[in-house]
């Protein structure tokens, strides 16, 4: 018998896979590519984010009105004011080309495991990324300088590390010099995996983490409105009104969105005194939704999840009653209308509704449950349904009505789905009554994507006890003798149970 | 990558590490220092140029003059790009460093 581990005595097998290899033998190359590392923008986040018009030279100056000098000293009488110059400030920016090439033979593209050249293709991507992070970062080298535990450039030593004081003593600077906050009252920052782990040891920071009144304690905010409208780590947290929206009333918000809602501006009111016109203040952004009277429930529900900055009233239409819910941020200027505006530039850049930048990142359970409870619905599938055995057979579906967005926005929205819920629906064009062609999405019953779907509008249905949705999130139906569950809707259905 | 907020600074995660020594007449100009960065709103813009963003360009086996028998597969990126402070005050350029 062969000792376990060594070749068999006497034996001369030519097929071995030491030394130099047979001729039956190969190496062996895996087909899939080893995962790389992506790096994404970061640096860039909280710009200023401009396209150049072409044809328009490649230096863009900027100028900038330096503030004028407080005066405290009070006038002497029948004296004019003080003249100050006025005093301005350019920045020049100047616009390169950046790029890079690789290249690959037909017999080697046709002969690699890299199918479609999609690895080369993603790893030029990866570059481009890459290079332009880099080029931000470099040009963020040059704002003013500050070394760790405030020691000056000569005096920077090992143990300088990121840590809590530095960070006020940063946010001190920034005061000082009356940098503005983002909209969510905070200042951004970036730092790199080492600091991190410094920053993530510091016991400021992790007790910040630990005690639940962390605003209190350290006069941060928690982010309201991240820059990005990062709602993913939704919470129940009790927002106090003065300090704006929270995070479920934002995915609410951003879910009615892109539904039935929207934010317009109402128009100055034109003032008449002693004979004379005058522009009313301009308004602020405020929030709209309109439903028929069989959703009454539903914008009671929304109505007061909003109060007390919400109005709902009544309107007779010519096709019935309706129910209209106001939301208005309130006067002055307060976190909740710097939060609409926020909403409003992300959707309404261009002034028409789009599927927002950072919807991949915004969309929570909540806002896609809003979403479907706004523009969903239960339906038989259309397909042909020529005799009542052939209507019994068809299976329901759930629809979400996306119309108003184009192609691209379509499959940005089905691609979101499925990596953030595992929801894969159909996309369906149909045709309206005026032949006008629109996009739908189709969860079909009897499949996972309506199952995911279902799963999670009950869940939040349950967890904002969401009124008047009960004939969008119908009872799934178990089956006996192995068949698939089916749902029956509560609301304008028939008992269909001997369907099965 | 969101790391979490304090005292009113929002931080992010940026992998791509910059780092490098400076120009100093001491000895602790051999420390390695690690960029951070903590900005407010309007400090500082990124631009590029209409028509010629950064974009990819994939041309699988071409046939043009410089490969007439389309033996040749490039893939390229390149666009017009640039990032500029717009008030270097509301920039602070943190140098930290690793331990």
């Amino acid at each position: 018998m062969a000792v376990v581990g060594s070749g068999i005595y006497g034996v001369s097998n030519p097929n071995i896979s030491t030394g130099t290899l047979a001729p039956a033998m190969a190496t062996y190359y895996e087909k899939v590519f080893l995962a790389r590392t992506e790096y994404e923008l970061v640096l860039a986040e909280g710009a200023q984010v401009r396209t150049h018009p072409a044809n328009e030279g490649r230096t863009v100056n900027f100028t900038r009105m330096n503030p004028f000098t407080v005066i405290t000293t009070p006038l002497g009488e029948m004296s004019n004011p003080v003249t100050c110059a006025i005093n301005l400030s350019t920045v020049s920016m100047t616009l390169s080309e950046y790029g890079l090439t690789t290249y690959t033979g037909r017999f080697a593209s046709l002969t690699s495991i890299d199918f479609n050249q999609k690895e080369a293709i993603s790893t030029m991507g990866q570059n481009m990324r890459e290079t332009l992070n880099q080029l931000v970062g470099a040009e963020l080298q040059n704002g003013t300088a500050f070394y760790g535990n405030t020691h000056a450039i000569d005096t920077l030593a090992a143990g300088d590390t990121l840590d809590a004081c530095d960070i006020r003593a940063i946010v001190q600077t920034l005061e000082l010099n009356k940098a503005m906050k983002y909209s969510d009252g905070m200042f951004l920052g970036k730092t790199d995996p080492y600091s991190k782990k410094n920053l993530l040891a510091d016991t400021t920071w992790v007790n910040s983490k630990t005690y639940s009144d962390v605003k209190g304690l350290y006069a941060g905010k928690r982010s309201i409105l991240p820059l990005s409208l990062k709602f993913g780590e939704t919470d129940n947290s009790v927002i106090p009104s003065e300090a704006g929206y929270d995070n479920i009333q934002l995915s609410i918000l951003y879910g009615s969105l892109l539904g039935d809602g929207c934010l317009w501006k109402p128009k100055p009111k034109i003032i008449k005194r002693n004979g004379k016109q005058y522009v009313g203040k301009t308004q602020s952004y405020q929030f709209e939704e309109e439903h028929t009277d069989k959703q009454k429930e539903y914008i009671a529900w929304k109505t007061k999840m909003f109060s007390p900055f919400s109005i709902l009233s009544e309107i007779n239409r010519s096709f019935g009653k309706t129910h209209k819910l106001i939301i208005r941020p309130g006067r002055g200027k307060n976190p909740l209308k710097e939060q609409l505006n926020e909403l409003h530039r992300v959707f309404y850049p261009n002034g028409k509704k789009i599927l927002p930048l950072g919807f991949e990142k915004s969309l929570d359970k909540i806002a896609l449950a809003v979403w479907f409870f706004d523009d969903g619905d239960l339906n038989l599938f259309s397909g042909e349904a020529k005799s009542f055995v052939d209507r019994l057979k068809l299976k329901r579906v759930a629809r979400l009505a996306t119309g108003n967005f184009n192609y691209k926005e379509q499959k940005r929205i089905i691609r979101t789905l499925h990596k953030k819920f595992g929801i894969q629906p159909k996309l369906i064009k149909e045709r309206s009554s005026n032949d006008r062609k629109y996009f739908r999405l189709v969860f079909q019953t009897g499949n996972e994507a309506f199952d995911r779907l279902h799963k999670l509008l009950l869940e939040v249905k349950e967890q904002l006890d969401v009124k008047g949705m009960e004939y969008k999130t119908p009872e799934r139906v178990e089956t006996r003798r192995g068949r698939a569950p089916y749902y029956r809707s509560l609301r304008y259905s028939p008992k269909v149970s001997f369907l099965n | 990558m969101e790391m979490g907020e304090l005292y009113g600074v929002r931080w992010l995660l940026n992998v791509n590490v910059m780092s490098g020594t400076e120009a100093t007449s001491t000895a602790a100009s051999t420390v390695v220092r690690f960029y951070s960065y903590i900005h407010g709103r309007d400090s500082f813009g990124t631009y590029d140029l209409e028509k010629d963003q950064p974009k990819l360009y994939i041309l699988p086996n071409a046939v043009d003059s410089n490969s007439p028998a389309g033996r040749v597969s490039t893939i390229s990126w390149a666009g017009a790009y640039a990032a500029k402070l717009l008030n270097s005050n509301w920039v602070i350029a943190a140098r930290f460093t690793a331990a």
